[in-house]
């Protein structure tokens, strides 16, 4: 009775354990947003990367209304690399365990995108 | 022998009882109309009295009820007693969701934060992520209606860099930001941090975007912490409307702020507009559009 007990607490307890050691850093480094350009949503097409440390978040294209979510994983500091026709543009973010809104307005000078949180 | 009827002596004789009992019939339907609409209207005033009396009574029993709560919540703070912390935090949490468009919580907060930190309490940890749940959730809700009406941009700060920097502080990118047809240019200063109670003393700027409508620069010194309520705890500019900031996230290494600019009518319930700024708007409202 007692070693059945055993054999059925054990993995509970290994899996209560790992969820203690891991919960923060699941929900931690959500960094969500929108992408802006001239005063309306990104064209299509537009996508979002991020890099925080030394960790690569592949690129993920932007929604219609502009919208875009990365789940980092770790907080710091991330930066956002914005691709928009063919152009890139980076802007940095701090990711924080509570998730945290960055909109970005792109802007094109000079032929050259550049990027800024607003 | 009497004189031959024509046809229309046939016809009036045949017609002149019928017009009579048409024109009674007519008056019995105009009469009864009348009467119908009469009833409708006086029903329709019925309905609206009873629904406004309905109204007013359901708002003096929330306002009795409502009054009743605060004063006993607050007692339990006033109290000199040091009470247990479970049902302070517990008060705290009524207040916070209940009186937050109303009251500046942000004293009962930090009286509570300071409380918590001296408690030997081994659950204080637990109360303290309570309160800072309570606050952020209603910073969160308050932003959210206010982001509706307004317009808001967000920065980040390097805490480690705002300490090198003494004094001085760290300029924060100026934002322009247009609400209500009017742009202005919103600047933040940050002057100090104090990492144990997590509050950033802070210098706001606003002022007319270059070449734009002339405003008085409205300049402005305060501390900002997860406690503050951008609906209470905000800055009134000269033509009215209001800009607030808030601590949005917070890390060893980081805070990020939110402001959010806004028109007057948005500000809590006890804001109360200057004359001069309601003699204004009703001038705006009366004259005439292009």
């Amino acid at each position: 009775m007692t070693r059945r007990r055993t054999q059925v607490l054990a993995p509970m307890g290994a899996l209560a354990l790992g969820a203690a050691l891991f919960a923060p850093f699941a929900f931690a480094g959500e960094i969500y947003g929108r992408v802006i350009s001239g005063n309306a949503a990104a064209p299509a097409g537009t996508t979002v990367a991020a890099k925080c440390a030394d960790a690569d978040y592949p690129a993920k294209p932007i929604d219609a209304k502009g919208a875009y979510h990365i789940i980092a994983g770790r907080t710091g500091k991330c930066t956002l690399t914005i691709t928009m026709k063919g152009q890139s543009a980076t802007v940095d973010v701090v990711s924080y365990d509570d998730p945290v809104e960055a909109d970005i307005v792109l802007d094109t000078r000079d032929g050259k995108l550049s990027a800024r949180r607003r | 022998m009497g004189e031959k009827k024509d046809l229309w002596d046939k016809a009036a004789v045949l017609l002149q009882p019928v017009g009579g009992g048409l024109a009674a019939l007519a008056v019995a339907v105009v009469g009864l109309r009348g009467s119908q609409v009469l009833n409708d209207r006086q029903a329709a005033e019925t309905n609206a009295r009873l629904y406004s009396e309905l109204m007013s009574r359901r708002e003096e029993a929330e306002s009795s009820l409502r009054k009743d709560m605060l004063v006993s919540i607050i007692q339990s703070f006033l109290r000199p007693s040091a009470g247990d912390l479970d049902s302070l935090v517990l008060n705290l949490e009524l207040l916070a969701y209940n009186f937050h468009e109303s009251l500046n919580l942000k004293p009962l907060f930090l009286d509570l934060q300071r409380r918590l930190a001296k408690a030997p309490d081994p659950e204080r940890e637990e109360y303290r992520a309570r309160i800072d749940r309570v606050a952020r959730e209603i910073t969160a809700r308050q932003l959210f209606s206010l982001e509706g009406h307004g317009d808001s941009f967000r920065r980040s700060i390097d805490l480690d860099e705002l300490e090198k920097t003494g004094r001085f502080g760290l300029d924060l990118e100026p934002e322009e930001v247009q609400v209500d047809n009017t742009r202005v240019v919103v600047a933040l200063r940050v002057l100090e941090v104090d990492r144990r109670q997590q509050q950033l003393f802070v210098r706001l700027t606003v002022s007319s975007p270059e070449g734009g409508a002339e405003l008085t620069d409205s300049r402005a010194m305060f501390s900002v912490g997860f406690y503050d309520f951008p609906l209470i705890d905000n800055t009134r500019l000269a033509n009215g409307q209001r800009c607030a900031v808030t601590m949005s996230a917070w890390s060893k290494t980081n805070a990020d702020l939110t402001i959010t600019c806004f028109p007057g009518e948005y500000a809590s319930l006890k804001d109360r507009p200057y004359i001069d700024e309601v003699m204004r708007k009703l001038t705006e409202q009366a004259a005439p559009k292009p």
